[in-house]
């Protein structure tokens, strides 16, 4: 290989490199904290804006869709969060919500050419975490693991006491929510612990806004009954 | 937002979530090798070899070979006709009523029927899918289905259950609407098999132990009628007609498919 010819590794590594820079940058835009320039004009130019920012989602679901899993990373990177933490408070196990979140991502990349851009990616993200938890909860394997992990003699990193006030309240909410049906848990956790809009949540659920209203509704209300019934302490908590 | 909800909103802000895996690069580790073939580990290289050489070893076996070539795929099923076992007694002796007392009381089959993941509305679930449920004509008073299921296995299945009207307890027939890029079924042995057609289509009549089971190897796909099944597909629809009735009379339900 002369001096001038360039090495086929290298050129493609370095297009590589660029891409994830670029669209590290569009990540950065998705999640609100792109403060300097990285070289996309339209990022910067809209980074303020919710709607510019789930346009260049768009274009980035667009070249993920090509195969371009450069461009599926920082996408996975801005939502990662979202779809293991509802995951985790569907199934009440963070390995398990682990393995749901990864199998996510994969059927969501393989099933990419279907899916509608003009749309945003959280709600189909948390619709397929959503299908895949409620399958996990009924699949045999499930209880087995759970009995394993009940023969672990592990003690818990942190004990009560260490834990703040706040977050001994979180839990004991989260406890009262699980005590509801599964499809009352799924929308009390899209609506409230992540805190999507009801057009996101209508959309995670494949039901119409309206309905997302009236199943909150109801939901709200055992939630309320419950909270009375069996965890005073918060709603006395919560009144001081 | 009222204040009830404001509350929850508040609340829930201090859970102590565990921290976030990189799940993303998990993922992109599994995508990428796929993508690039000079990424892939040498680990996988010889698993690879391995099972290439098993694979060639196998087809210069005339039994293997023939076992390994020869099965049946209708739509995305696939089927591996299995040697008749000459101590099973055929299924197709006994009456269809007593297939289903063997397997299950009545009671027992309605309260599985209540514990299948994604029961739904017909209503509701022609709305979580792009295809459209097509509903039977014949019998003429078949009417909508009892129990309507949507299922996700990378595509929402459709699976529709009619409770025999003569024996309410019993399930006369379940239709499974499987979309294109489903999981695909890999393990299935029927001890009879027959071609035929659905309104001119080829479809498979399959009769006897049917074991069925999804790649993804965590949900079993549990027959609901212990008789006989009828398989057939469109584009992109894979149908499966389950029910203990004759060869002529599913035909004659799966050819009486319309939109409602």
């Amino acid at each position: 290989m002369t001096a001038n010819q360039k090495s086929p590794y290298t050129t493609e590594g370095t297009e590589f490199t660029e891409k994830i820079t670029q669209y590290l940058c569009a990540f950065r835009v998705l999640r609100g904290d792109c403060l300097e320039p990285f070289g996309i004009n339209r990022c910067i130019k809209d980074r303020n804006t919710s709607r510019e920012a789930h346009l260049d989602e768009s274009t980035l679901v667009r070249h993920a869709a090509d195969g371009d899993t450069a461009a599926w990373e920082p996408l996975m990177l801005a939502h990662q969060q979202a779809v293991f933490r509802f995951a985790h408070l569907l199934l009440g196990d963070p390995d398990e919500a682990e393995d749901i979140a990864q199998e996510t991502f994969l059927r969501a990349w393989n099933h990419l050419r279907r899916f509608d851009t003009s749309r945003p990616l959280r709600p189909w993200l948390l619709s397929i975490a959503s299908n895949l938890a409620s399958n996990k909860r009924r699949s045999a394997s499930r209880y087995l693991a759970a009995l394993t992990r009940a023969f672990r003699s592990e003690l818990p990193s942190t004990t009560i006491e260490e834990k703040s006030t706040q977050h001994i309240e979180a839990n004991t909410l989260w406890q009262a929510v699980r005590t509801l049906d599964f499809t009352d848990q799924q929308i009390i956790y899209l609506r409230y612990f992540l805190e999507l809009p009801v057009s996101e949540t209508a959309q995670a659920l494949n039901i119409a806004e309206g309905t997302v209203k009236s199943r909150l509704n109801r939901a709200l209300e055992k939630l309320r009954q419950i909270i009375k019934q069996d965890f005073p302490l918060l709603s006395e908590g919560r009144e001081a | 937002m009222n204040e009830f909800e404001k509350q929850l909103t508040d609340i829930s802000k201090g859970m102590d979530y565990p921290p976030t895996p990189d799940i993303a690069g998990f993922v992109s580790a599994r995508l990428r090798p796929a993508r690039s073939p000079r990424l892939l580990s040498k680990t996988w290289a010889w698993s690879l070899t391995i099972v290439l050489i098993l694979l060639l070893s196998l087809m210069l076996i005339p039994p293997a070979r023939a076992a390994i070539l020869e099965f049946i795929q209708i739509g995305i099923v696939r089927i591996f006709p299995q040697p008749i076992e000459p101590t099973v007694e055929p299924i197709t002796t006994a009456t269809p009523q007593t297939q289903m007392l063997q397997t299950a009381t009545p009671n027992a089959t309605l309260q599985f029927l209540e514990t299948i993941a994604g029961k739904t509305t017909l209503a509701d679930a022609q709305k979580q899918v792009t295809y459209p449920i097509l509903l039977p004509a014949y019998p003429a008073d078949i009417g909508e289905p009892d129990y309507v299921y949507i299922q996700n296995a990378d595509g929402n299945m459709a699976i529709l259950v009619w409770l025999d009207p003569q024996s309410p307890e019993t399930v006369l027939m379940s239709l499974h609407f499987i979309p294109d890029g489903s999981w695909a079924i890999t393990k299935v042995s029927p001890t009879i098999l027959e071609e035929t057609t659905v309104n001119g289509v080829r479809a498979i009549w399959a009769v006897g132990p049917y074991p069925l089971r999804f790649t993804d190897g965590d949900l079993d796909f549990t027959r609901i009628v212990d008789g006989n099944v009828l398989i057939w597909a469109d584009d992109t629809i894979t149908y499966r007609l389950e029910t203990d009735l004759s060869l002529e009379e599913t035909t004659r339900i799966a050819e009486s498919l319309t939109s409602p």
